[in-house]
Parts: structure tokens; C-alpha cells; sequence
């Protein structure tokens, strides 16, 4: 049970990070619904184990672990019922498809709901800019080299799809500067 | 520096990072040089830039419903609450062991009170708490009537104009208001427990009214067997007092 003093101190931890941690369930998931759960799963998770953190620190990295580990579980139940799905993120996709126009959708979500998680995960945690590689390879219990050859992957398969929204997303592709690539 | 050097020191580049080691520092300025020299890796410098800055917008370009920060604290007040009371009747149970083994006599039925020594700085945090958290004072209330509020409709509490104990049937009934003043329209949710009214036959085709007003009974997430909610509402639906989602 946490003292009132530790009860405070994560109500401020909770606030501090409820918003990343929502942003980083929903790029995982796709769906507004599920991130907020798995945002509230996890500091609920958090609520209870808080006195069990060594390093404050790092509570951020502790709580998108817990966060991920939550999403894991709920894919591996997806996997054994396959009729109740959580998330679509696993479909597959056709390469040659077209995303629909900037103004409709996420064109960013479409693309990371196309990778798999192991390259999702990483990516994702590159662009949210908290954690380093060591960080991400910690996470993921992979060695860096794996983490830094994912990375290059998953932003290879975003370049090839965002390239022809490049304008909407506010930055142009190599060829639009007339630089070889 | 060749230019497959560079590039590659370019790809694998993190955002935010500066060098931390002798080597990377020698890195970092063979490829600086390199880009005053080549602009071709200049250029392709450039763009990556631009990339990575667009993408980490868009990744974090994610709207964060307004009542996150709330539905949270409600959810780990239930849990604190639920902690407490497990304790509570775990020390209960010892505390009664205890008296019954000494043979004590004196009543325990009644609290002993004392008086304590003013903290203000308790009084300006929960102030300061509760300005933050509008729900806060409405949750600390719930508690004193022993309810956790967790109905299985996420009910919409930006909405909430105010609570009170309603009087009926003989008992006190806490009781929240919601009002949508756009859509001109309101309800007062009942919290019912099945200590005081028989919910066990309470079904929602019962529920009908002839006085313009519409009834619907939601469950309770967590107990489902002993607190209901009665929810009195104009207009057409439930769906006018409950959170919604917006794509992202």
C-alpha cells in the first residue's frame, strides 16, 4: 500500500505522463477507445507497483514498459481468439494500395498500423524523442544492432508510403529537390 | 568522409542526441565537413531533417480527450478506495478477534474523535487538487456515501452540475446532476444499492414513464450485484450525457 506522501507523488506522475502515454497506446493501437484503456490500465499497474520502482527517474520508461507489456498480452489473447478482435493492426496489406487523401485520414496511422509491432514499437518511441536506442533495445530485450536495423526498416517502409503526401505533411521528398537519391 | 559514410551516419542519427563520446564527436565533425563539401549529402541531410521533424509532428499530433485526466483519477481513487476497505475489514477482523479473546466490554460502536491541530498546507493542497480536477470534491463526497462511482456507461462528467442526497423511499440516495445546456437537456443519475432497494428485480422494461422524461438503469463495472444507477433524463437518448470519441 503506498503512503500518502507515494499516493501523491504518483497522482503528479500519473498527470505527468498520462497524455504521452495515451499518444504512444494510440499509435500502438490505432483506436482512441483501446488507448485509453491500456493508458488507464497501465497506471493503475503503476499505481500498485510504484513502491517497488527503484529508479524514479525513470518512471517514464517504466510505465511505457508496463504499457507495452498490457498491448502484448492483449495480442497474444486476440491470437488464441481470433473472433474477438482488438486490433486490426494485423491485416494484410497490399503493397501497391494507395492511402486515401491527407484530409481524410491519419495517413501516419495507416502506415504504422501496416508494420508489425516489432517495428511499430521502435519507431514509434524514435519520433516521441524520450528514449535512446538502449532505451528501445532494453525495452524490447534485443540487442541495439537489432533496434537500429528495425528502425532503418520502419523508416524506409514510411518513406516509401508517406513520400506521395509529402506535402501535406509538411516536408518533400528527395527527388522534389532534384537531388539523385 | 565518403558519402555511404555519411548517409549512413545520417539514417542512424537520433533525434535530439548530441555525442557523448570521444568517437562521436570526431564523427560528428568529419560529417559536418563533409556537408559544407558535398551538397548532394547537404541536400540529403536536409531532407532527412525535414522528414524526421514532419513525422515526429504527425506522430505526436494526437488529441488527448479532455477527460482523460479525470476518467484516470477516478479510476485509481476506485482502486485506492478498494485497497483501503480490504484493509479496513482485514484489521476489523483482527481488531474483533482481539476484543473477544480480552473479554473487553467497552462499546466500540461510535467514534472517538480528537481534536486536531489545523494543517493548512493540507487545506491549500487540495484546494489547488481540487481546482484542477473538477471532479475531485464530487469523488471525496462519493466516498463519504461509501460509493465508488464505475458504471459501465462512461458518462460524460464535464457535464456535471452538481451532487446532492436525495430522500426517497425512505432512504438517502446520492445523486449526481448533469446538464448539456446546447442541447437544453438533463439528468440526475441515482446511485442504488442493493442494501437499501431490491435491485435484483429492478429490469429496464420496467422503466417507463408517461411524464416526458425517459428512465434507463446502468450497471456498476465493479459490483454489479449491489449499486445501480437510476438515470432520469430528457431528450432522446442516454448517448447526450456520455463521453465521446474523436478520431484521431
Amino acid at each position: 500500500m503506498l503512503s500518502s506522501d507515494k499516493r501523491a507523488t504518483f497522482t503528479r506522475v500519473a498527470s505527468d505522463h498520462q497524455a504521452d502515454l495515451y499518444r504512444y497506446a494510440y499509435r500502438l493501437t490505432g483506436r482512441a477507445d483501446r488507448a485509453e484503456e491500456l493508458t488507464q490500465e497501465t497506471l493503475l499497474r503503476g499505481f500498485e507497483q510504484y513502491s517497488k520502482l527503484r529508479n524514479p527517474e525513470r518512471v517514464k520508461f517504466w510505465l511505457i514498459r508496463i504499457l507495452r507489456n498490457f498491448f502484448l498480452q492483449d495480442k497474444r489473447f486476440e491470437k488464441s481468439h481470433p473472433h474477438q478482435t482488438m486490433d486490426g493492426a494485423t491485416e494484410p496489406v497490399d503493397p501497391q494500395s494507395t492511402i486515401p487523401d491527407a484530409t481524410d485520414v491519419d495517413i501516419l496511422q495507416v502506415v504504422l498500423d501496416e508494420l508489425p509491432e516489432i517495428y511499430r514499437t521502435p519507431i514509434i518511441l524514435y519520433y516521441f524523442d524520450d528514449l535512446d536506442y538502449r532505451d528501445i533495445a532494453d525495452m524490447m530485450e534485443v540487442p541495439i544492432g537489432t533496434i537500429m536495423s528495425r528502425l532503418a526498416r520502419a523508416k524506409e517502409k514510411l518513406r516509401e508510403r508517406l513520400d506521395p503526401h509529402a506535402e501535406s505533411l509538411g516536408f518533400l521528398p528527395e527527388r522534389a529537390n532534384g537531388v539523385k537519391p | 568522409m565518403k558519402c555511404e559514410t555519411t548517409r549512413l551516419l545520417l539514417s542512424l542519427h537520433e533525434p535530439g542526441r548530441t555525442a557523448k563520446s570521444p568517437e562521436e564527436t570526431r564523427d560528428e565533425q568529419s560529417l559536418a565537413l563533409h556537408l559544407t563539401e558535398c551538397p548532394e549529402c547537404r541536400a540529403f541531410s536536409e531532407e532527412n531533417a525535414r522528414f524526421d521533424a514532419a513525422v515526429g509532428r504527425a506522430m505526436f499530433a494526437v488529441p488527448v480527450p479532455a477527460h482523460l485526466g479525470t476518467s484516470i483519477s477516478i479510476a485509481l481513487e476506485a482502486r485506492r478506495v478498494a485497497r483501503v476497505r480490504r484493509r479496513v475489514w482485514s484489521g476489523v477482523g483482527i481488531a474483533a478477534s482481539a476484543l473477544l479473546a480480552i473479554g473487553l466490554t467497552v462499546p466500540i460502536v461510535g467514534e472517538v474523535t480528537q481534536a486536531k491541530k489545523v494543517d493548512p498546507s493540507v487545506f491549500v493542497a487540495y484546494s489547488l487538487n481540487a481546482e484542477s480536477d473538477p471532479f475531485q470534491e464530487t469523488r471525496d463526497w462519493l466516498e463519504t456515501q461509501g460509493v465508488t462511482f464505475m458504471p459501465t456507461e462512461a458518462f460524460d462528467l464535464t457535464l456535471m452540475t452538481g451532487h446532492s442526497t436525495a430522500r426517497l423511499q425512505r432512504q438517502s440516495v446520492p445523486m449526481l446532476r448533469l446538464r448539456h445546456t446546447q442541447k437544453q437537456v438533463f439528468a440526475r443519475i441515482y446511485v442504488l444499492k442493493s442494501e437499501h432497494f431490491d435491485l435484483k428485480n429492478l429490469k429496464p422494461e420496467s422503466l417507463i414513464t408517461e411524464y416526458g422524461v425517459q428512465i434507463a438503469l446502468v450497471a456498476d463495472a465493479l459490483q454489479p450485484d449491489k449499486v445501480a444507477y437510476l438515470v432520469v433524463y430528457t431528450g432522446d437518448s442516454l448517448e447526450a450525457f456520455l463521453r465521446t470519441w474523436t478520431a484521431a
